[in-house]
């Protein structure tokens, strides 16, 4: 249901969209088909249809170009996951760490108050844990992984870690 | 046979379209719950609400009329802001376990809040202090650090042109980080400018300080310079900035120095090009 409500709203979450109904369109039937007949003798003076029609694109990317993009790919896909399914407002965002000797693993964010026991992650059958959260496009968001409950650590696979001012540091993420 | 393809493709896109938009909230509602999920599954959104407060979180141990101490605990909206960020340290388990220095706070906060910082920029930043159990004195100063930044960031703003009120406190928060992470004044007045100018979503730039922050930080205190503006006014789009500091990190294990990137991010994005051209600029 929260999913609703996001998917209700545009990306800066103004909730902008106009509730007011469109008129009814009312027009008399002898009219409409004058115009539409005068609409369709444009249309045939215009001359052939596939001058309107897009035409494939023939250039390929080159194959330098080709293997940066997987190489920046391969990169960045061992921090966070996005979800392919991507919904109006909301994007599904899987977090995972690899931490083979860890008994728990939490995620503390900007998005759930830092709250150090809100979000916990499960271990997946081949290893690594993870979990998906929801959240809005057109962002950016602060986040943290906690080992066994007391050791905080920035996402080691993310590319953006700051310093948080309290001793540590935290990754962010843009969506 | 041409027109065939072009048609033929263009229907595959547009069925796949229609296949994912009717799909997306069926995987919303049941994504996460695979994996083994031990407890909890999916978590519920976690989006702010209209008011600036934030749904409770799963597990969270703090009552959903954010009543009793703990986390979620939010603050009352009656009164002005100096008073209820008082009221919510006094009655918060946050300001409980920050009691030694409860008093700093309210000093730091005040002028702050007089001055028009959003009360919920001081609120994230003591919960985040106080979850990763930072001690007392060093969360007055890091929050005292920060307090100065947003003083400096509200009187820029104080037209109250831009932002919108609804996405002012992600901007501070953003700025503080910027601070901390080795930017300028100059760098976020020349982005806060740019931002008023061109009517910038505010996502963007917070976003973009946030990228400028982490290639400050991987660069040391010198780097990027205009990096923030150089990236908002770019076109990728916000989920493309986390590689522009792949690519800055990449750059910097290299042994790319950060006046380099400046001016391979300042000839390419700066220039109206793309990821694969900073790239380019950099490895090639």
């Amino acid at each position: 249901m929260a999913l609703d409500f996001l998917e209700s709203r545009d990306a800066d979450g103004d909730g902008s969209a106009s509730d007011d109904a469109p008129a009814p369109f009312l027009r008399d039937a002898s009219a409409a088909a004058r115009s539409s007949d005068a609409i369709m003798a444009g249309i045939r003076s215009a001359g052939p249809l596939t001058t309107f029609l897009p035409r494939p694109d023939r250039r390929g990317p080159g194959l330098v170009g080709l293997a940066a993009a997987a190489a920046l790919l391969i990169a960045l896909s061992s921090l966070v996951t996005f979800g392919v399914m991507r919904s109006g407002a909301t994007v599904e965002v899987r977090f995972v760490l690899v931490a083979p000797d860890a008994r728990s693993v939490w995620l503390a964010a900007d998005f759930n108050q830092w709250s150090p026991d809100g979000y916990e992650m499960h271990r997946t059958s081949d290893g690594p844990w993870e979990i998906t959260v929801p959240l809005r496009k057109d962002k950016s968001y602060s986040y943290n992984f906690i080992i066994d409950g007391e050791r905080w650590i920035a996402d080691p696979g993310a590319p953006s870690r700051v310093d948080d001012g309290f001793g540590g540091a935290s990754s962010s993420l843009s969506l | 046979m041409a027109r065939f393809k072009s048609i033929r493709f263009r229907s595959v896109l547009l069925a796949a379209s229609i296949t994912l938009a009717v799909a997306s909230p069926v995987s919303a509602q049941g994504g996460g719950q695979g994996g083994g999920s031990s407890g909890g599954g999916r978590p519920a959104s976690s989006e702010p609400t209209e008011t600036g407060e934030r749904a409770q979180p799963p597990g969270s141990p703090s009552g959903a009329d954010g009543s009793a101490l703990g986390w979620g605990t939010v603050p009352s909206s009656a009164g002005d802001p100096e008073n209820r960020f008082s009221a919510w340290l006094d009655s918060s388990m946050e300001g409980s376990r920050l009691a030694s220095v409860r008093e700093r706070l309210r000093t730091l906060a005040g002028p702050a809040l007089r001055a028009g910082v959003p009360l919920d920029a001081f609120v994230s930043r003591v919960r985040e202090a106080v979850a990763k159990g930072a001690p007392p004195v060093l969360v007055a100063e890091a929050i005292e650090s920060d307090a100065a930044a947003w003083i400096w960031l509200a009187g820029i703003l104080a037209d109250g042109t831009w932002p919108p009120e609804n996405a002012a406190t992600d901007l501070y928060l953003a700025v503080a980080t910027a601070f901390r992470n080795g930017l300028d004044t100059g760098a976020v007045s020349g982005l806060v400018s740019w931002a008023r100018v061109s009517g910038s979503r505010t996502g963007k730039a917070v976003a973009a300080l946030a990228t400028a922050s982490a290639i400050s930080s991987e660069f040391g205190a010198s780097g990027a310079g205009d990096v923030a503006r150089i990236v908002a006014a770019s076109r990728l789009k916000i989920g493309r900035y986390d590689d522009v500091a792949a690519l800055a990190a990449r750059a910097a294990a290299s042994g790319i120095g950060a006046d380099r990137f400046d001016s391979a991010l300042a000839a390419t994005l700066g220039a109206g090009g793309s990821l694969a051209d900073l790239e380019r600029a950099l490895f090639r």
